[in-house]
């Protein structure tokens, strides 16, 4: 009987996955679907070193040094600068009220005051200060044109430090000379990557495993309505099957082609963005195997407590959302707020993204994750408990 | 000594306060077509769904071949073979997998089902359509397909439900002959129609079944003489079943399906 069973649930799984092969379509989405999800994501949330067509105001009023008899102006230094290595175009206004003014109307992005005394001020050893306004609505961008000034403004504090500090050295006698560097900052904090990697590194793994729990999460919902709409299932019922063996085999078929959509997105997103892999295969299979049991249980709860796939998609919408944004696949926990940070730790995804992660980037081993595997594998547990009996009863009736 | 194939016993089936069946009690002989007649949403399809184990009778008992519908499902459904008004075949799948598929699931060996197949194939005329989609069939070619479908497992019990709707008269001409070929072989069969001339003609007896309850069941010969020298079963049929359209249909045939 137990030999019957099982050779019913492989049965179920190899139909499932013939009928996969014989819908190009359904077979081609399975690859092209997750690929463009990575790269709307890769790319949509990137290092501020990628913004384009971002537009910065000048308001230049320095009035200049004049140095024998020659007028010179500091500014025309550090605008340059802000230009440095990026896309940015300058435009020039006459006065702070009309680049204000662009900056609201979204004309540009950003506006930078000099102000009269700048050359002056840097001249008579004092301070220059610049203003800068930027758009509150935007906080990357905002983020992205401080970057910018600031390193035009620590690239001329430099400049002028050397000369100063080159001018100073010549006028001490006997006293060990000073480095421009230690007047800046005395300590220097050197930040070095554990491992060089970029940011699809963050978002690969957190979007294949996001795709995982969705595989799990949909999986039975859309097999089952999709064999109620043509009528199969029940054919399929009216034979010496097991309702757990017909639902092992949808699981199993499920795994199967999870695995191996899996497999072929990593290796596309590690050919084409160039994702770290640097994991055990087979801890890494064990991972999406456990991501998508995990979510299987809830799936079939949903399909089985809605009439049809309509309403189980919305239901399911209410699960999918707060762990795509909460689980930490898309920016770290430590990024959120405390109270979101702490209800997220309540999300299987959570544990899931957090585990793939660390074996794919860093290697980790079992020992290091497998408290995560713990509560991925009881939370696919605990729900199928419930959802299998709650399937068999709607079904009896 | 009558042996009978199907034994009902008050099987009742509620859906909340919706009595879908009430205590219908009827027995099929073994080798028999018996007719389910009914206008819809009378309870044909909640009946024959607790008689093939999908669904779970509220209380009464059925056995079908000695066995227990409710107790014995996986044993009863090894006897049965069920034709769904519905044509119950995965469309990307070719005729041959869907017919390995189905016959795998009732343990048949692979080799004994490709013979099964192929003859079964042959016998309804499919042979040259073996490794073509089901998705491109024809409604006619679908349905000759279901049938062969069931027969692969030798069922004992054969359960039709509008085996011929929808399907051009060639098609019905060829079905209804391999119906009675099937019966010959000492098959039963029980059919659900609401096409009275297949009813008459296929069945030795015919059961009439409305709001749930049972109305009738005799041989539709005993049924017409009731009403007249030149009673039809059409006469019969709303005799009992009356002249009213039944626009609560919909609600009703729809209860039974919920969950599955």
């Amino acid at each position: 009987m137990i030999a019957k069973s099982i050779m019913d649930a492989f049965i179920v799984a190899k139909r499932d996955l013939i009928e996969l092969y014989r819908t190009p379509l359904r077979l081609a989405m399975m690859f092209v679907f997750p690929i463009l999800i990575i790269m709307l994501f890769g790319f949509m949330f990137p290092s501020t070193s990628s913004f384009n067509g971002v537009h910065i105001g000048i308001v230049n009023n320095d009035s200049g040094f004049t140095l024998n008899g020659q007028v010179t102006y500091l500014s025309s230094s550090f605008i340059p600068l802000i230009k440095y290595n990026s896309s940015i175009s300058l435009v020039n206004y006459t006065s702070l009220n009309s680049a204000e003014l662009a900056l609201k109307d979204g004309t540009i992005d950003s506006v930078v005051y000099i102000p009269p005394n700048f050359s002056s001020s840097v001249i008579a050893g004092k301070p220059a200060s610049i203003t800068l306004v930027t758009n509150p609505t935007s906080p990357t961008l905002q983020e992205y044109t401080d970057e910018k000034v600031s390193f035009a403004s620590s690239i001329l504090s430099a400049e002028i430090l050397n000369g100063t500090v080159a001018k100073l050295n010549s006028e001490l006698v006997n006293l060990p000379k000073l480095d421009p560097q230690f007047i800046v900052s005395p300590l220097v904090v050197n930040s070095t990557p554990l491992i060089p990697g970029n940011y699809f590194d963050f978002i690969g793994p957190g979007l294949i495993m996001l795709l995982s729990m969705m595989a799990g999460l949909t999986a039975l919902g859309s097999a089952l309505s999709r064999e109620k709409e043509e009528g199969t299932i029940t054919a399929v019922m009216l034979s010496p099957i097991r309702t757990g063996s017909f639902l092992s085999g949808k699981m199993l078929s499920q795994l199967v082609r999870s695995l191996i959509q899996a497999g072929v997105v990593i290796i596309l997103v590690i050919l084409l963005f160039h994702m770290s892999f640097r994991g055990n295969i087979l801890l890494t299979a064990l991972i999406l195997i456990l991501g998508i049991f995990g979510f299987l249980g809830l799936g079939l709860l949903v399909t089985a407590l809605t009439k049809d796939q309509e309403t189980s998609q919305l239901l399911l919408n209410l699960v999918f959302f707060p762990m795509l944004f909460l689980s930490g696949v898309l920016y770290p926990l430590q990024e959120l707020p405390k109270f979101i940070a702490d209800i997220a730790r309540f999300l299987p995804l959570t544990y899931g993204v957090s585990a793939f992660r660390q074996v794919i980037v860093f290697n980790a081993s079992i020992s290091a994750v497998w408290p995560s595997l713990l509560i991925l594998f009881l939370f696919g547990a605990v729900s199928l408990s419930i959802a299998v009996p709650v399937f068999l009863i709607k079904k009896g009736n | 000594m009558v042996e009978y194939a199907i034994i009902a016993d008050k099987l009742t089936k509620k859906f909340g306060d919706f009595v879908a069946d009430n205590a219908i009690s009827l027995k099929v002989k073994k080798g028999e077509i018996f007719g389910i007649l009914g206008p819809n949403g009378a309870g044909k399809t909640t009946l024959i769904s607790m008689l093939t184990t999908l669904l779970k009778p509220t209380s009464g008992s059925a056995k079908l071949m000695g066995k227990d519908v409710i107790k014995d499902q996986l044993a009863v459904r090894k006897m049965i073979g069920v034709i769904t008004e519905k044509v119950t075949m995965y469309p990307p799948l070719t005729a041959e997998e869907n017919l390995m598929f189905f016959g795998r699931l009732y343990g048949i060996e692979k080799a004994e089902l490709k013979k099964r197949i192929t003859a079964g194939l042959e016998e309804f005329q499919l042979t040259k359509f073996r490794n073509r989609q089901v998705g491109t069939f024809s409604l006619g070619m679908k349905r000759r397909l279901d049938i062969v479908r069931v027969l692969l497992n030798d069922p004992q019990v054969f359960f039709l439900d509008e085996p011929t709707v929808g399907l051009d008269p060639i098609t019905v001409a060829f079905i209804k002959k391999r119906i009675k070929e099937i019966n010959k072989r000492g098959k039963t069969i029980i059919l659900t129609t609401h096409i009275m001339q297949d009813a008459d003609e296929l069945s030795d007896r015919v059961a009439l079944i409305d709001h749930g309850n049972l109305m009738a069941c005799d041989v539709q010969s005993k049924l017409k003489r009731k009403l007249g020298k030149h009673a039809t079963l059409e006469d019969v049929f709303i005799h009992y079943a009356g002249e009213q359209l039944r626009d609560e249909t919909q609600k009703m045939e729809m209860a039974p399906r919920r969950g599955m």
